[in-house]
């Protein structure tokens, strides 16, 4: 049943939304990682199962030149409150996936009034002692190995992979380019991160190779959320482990409706 | 027909593991590996080749601008065109060029062309380009705003050059309440200004309509003529004018050896192959960052690299380079020079790691043998 899904165009003061759709039950904003940008994956059908699912692609991914009113990830978030205004979604649930989730907390930050829990699946976005692996420098099969245990880096070899797939996902990591070549995080969420008043989760993939689990605690202090790690996953959660994912936010939610 | 000498200044002891051990010679090859000294000896062997060059007739000597790398050792080409500009006579000072889109104040390159323009007496060539991939990378700038900035840094300092100041800019990507670049360049409006360009549509087109000459390095005849023929087919079309041979230009590595094609292509294949596995060890990440390009243009720089994987690697042959006698380089560069319509030609004598001597024995033979060859001809035409 969570497999139906339909794409809905929606015009937003900054540019045209394009919004997957699918899914009965309370409503949910699902913003999307770095990887499989565009597709209705097994994660997005397991949530359809009790929620109605919003998943829009970001402005400058799925195949989109990166915007020139995008200059940083606050524009997004003003990006996704109008969008919250033009489906006219109550309260919903938001959950995001490493920039996806670095989305969700900053909207949090602005508008937390209007939402009733975020889950944040591998955030990123957080000033850390080290600098966080390069994936712009990497060839491309191991940016997806640094993201996600289960996805094929061979696949998107430009040189022995498929050239068009290898073109889609080096297009998506310009708009990433965008938000993150000089700094992979916001300096100001330290003074900001309370601002984000509703209930949080966090969870993080235990064989995480982006960011460390050091990394993704400090991430819940800071917003004042719970933590968890999920086995035999990645940076990428929903992607390497999609039903424990979509059971956290079942979970997540169950504990907001008491 | 105009004769250039280009040089990239390169690093001449790049370690030979350098592909399995640093996976680069850009960006991350560690400048541990560099020797001070040694670089000192090569600025001055460069330098005087370069200043060879002038004495013998050359009608400019070339510079370029790359940053944290052994594949060239200039990331200011502004200070060596200061350098030359003692040392030479007649020669222009070809920059080509400066990374405009890499400056945060585009305005110090109007000040230091200016400058060099007018120190040498209006002898400055003035190219301007955005920086290959790896400059994003070495930087730390976005490369998803590398062709923005690229033009507006051109705007800017075309204005910059050419209007009284001051004046206020308020770009998208530079902003400035008072432009007003004392000194003035000499050369009036401007030193003339070229592209080096590596063929995307948008560039041609953009030159076309400035009548910018292109200038194309170690690019294949094949495409170099593809290139421009759109640049002259934007010309006619678009910008209503025919685009004549002093627009066009391009490099090739030149080998002038006594006895032939044969001992010249023996003794010079070391340094090639120099060039081609050690200098040019550029991973496709580090070359075409995200955004950097258009998708499409990415998709062909895909195909190019799967091109030329499946015919042994990125190779200065793609440049047809001139290796012979000196009868056999002088009739190739006058053949290439018709085939493909172009009016200025870039010698490069000096490969990866050929050592002073060599390249001046070449130089020699070139000035001695295949430029009085090449003048007989021009006078005949």
């Amino acid at each position: 049943m969570g497999d139906m899904h339909e794409m809905v165009d929606i015009e937003l003061p900054s540019q045209l939304a394009r919004v997957q759709h699918g899914g009965e039950g309370p409503p949910l904003l699902l913003l999307h990682s770095e990887a499989n940008t565009s597709t209705w994956s097994s994660f997005h059908s397991e949530l359809a199962n009790s929620f109605e699912v919003f998943a829009p692609i970001h402005p400058g991914f799925g195949g989109e030149e990166t915007p020139n009113w995008v200059t940083d990830v606050t524009d997004l978030s003003f990006h996704y409150k109008d969008l919250l205004e033009g489906l006219d979604l109550q309260d919903p649930v938001v959950v995001g996936t490493s920039l996806g989730a670095w989305i969700a907390a900053d909207l949090a930050i602005h508008f937390s009034s209007l939402l009733k829990g975020l889950v944040l699946f591998g955030p990123i976005g957080m000033r850390w002692a080290e600098p966080l692996p390069d994936l712009f420098i990497m060839q491309l099969p191991d940016v997806l190995s640094y993201l996600a245990d289960s996805l094929d880096g061979s696949e998107v070899d430009p040189m022995t992979g498929d050239a068009d797939l290898a073109t889609a996902v080096w297009t998506d990591l310009a708009t990433q380019a965008r938000l993150m070549w000089k700094r992979n995080y916001d300096p100001r969420l330290p003074l900001r991160a309370h601002h984000a008043k509703c209930p949080i989760l966090v969870a993080a993939g235990e064989d995480d190779r982006l960011t460390s689990t050091d990394y993704t605690k400090q991430y819940a202090e800071l917003f004042g959320a719970s933590f968890s790690s999920v086995k035999g996953a990645g940076h990428l959660v929903p992607i390497d482990q999609p039903v424990a994912a979509a059971a956290l936010v079942n979970s997540f939610y169950s504990t907001l409706e008491n | 027909m105009e004769l250039y000498a280009f040089h990239l200044m390169p690093y001449p002891k790049i370690d030979p593991d350098v592909r399995e051990k640093y996976s680069s010679a850009w960006v991350v090859y560690p400048n541990s590996e560099y020797d001070p000294e040694l670089g000192q000896r090569l600025y001055g062997e460069y330098l005087d080749q370069l200043t060879f060059a002038d004495q013998i007739g050359f009608d400019a000597v070339v510079v370029n601008e790359h940053h944290q790398n052994a594949y060239g050792l200039m990331p200011s080409p502004n200070i060596m065109a200061s350098a030359l500009i003692d040392r030479t006579t007649n020669a222009k000072i070809a920059i080509l060029g400066n990374g405009i889109a890499l400056r945060d104040n585009p305005l110090r390159v109007a000040e230091e062309v200016a400058m060099l323009d007018v120190m040498s007496g209006g002898r400055v060539l003035s190219g301007f380009v955005r920086g290959i991939g790896a400059e994003y990378h070495s930087m730390g700038l976005d490369p998803t705003r590398s062709r923005s900035r690229f033009f507006e840094a051109h705007d800017l300092i075309v204005k910059a050059w050419t209007e009284p100041g001051p004046f206020a800019w308020d770009g998208e990507n530079y902003q400035f309440r008072y432009v007003n670049v004392w000194p003035r360049p000499l050369q009036q409006p401007h030193p003339p200004i070229f592209v080096p360009s590596q063929g995307s549509a948008e560039t041609l087109r953009w030159a076309a309509e400035h009548r910018y000459p292109l200038a194309c390095t170690f690019v294949p005849m094949e495409r170099l003529k593809q290139f421009y023929d759109r640049y002259r087919q934007y010309a006619s079309e678009d910008f209503g004018y025919e685009a004549g041979p002093e627009q066009f230009g391009f490099t090739s590595i030149v080998y002038v050896h006594p006895d032939g094609e044969e001992a010249a292509a023996a003794e010079i294949e070391p340094h090639i192959q120099y060039f081609r596995e050690r200098a040019f060890t550029l991973p496709l990440p580090t070359f075409f960052p995200p955004g950097y390009t258009a998708a499409e243009s990415y998709k062909t720089r895909v195909e190019i690299a799967r091109e030329l994987a499946s015919s042994g690697g990125p190779t200065l042959t793609a440049g047809e380079p001139l290796i012979g006698s000196p009868e056999q380089v002088g009739e190739r560069l006058e053949r290439n020079l018709a085939a493909c319509g172009a009016g200025t030609f870039m010698a490069q004598f000096q490969v990866g790691d050929m050592p002073h001597d060599k390249v001046m024995r070449s130089m020699e033979l070139f000035a001695s043998e295949v430029m009085p060859y090449l003048s007989k001809d021009k006078v005949a035409s």
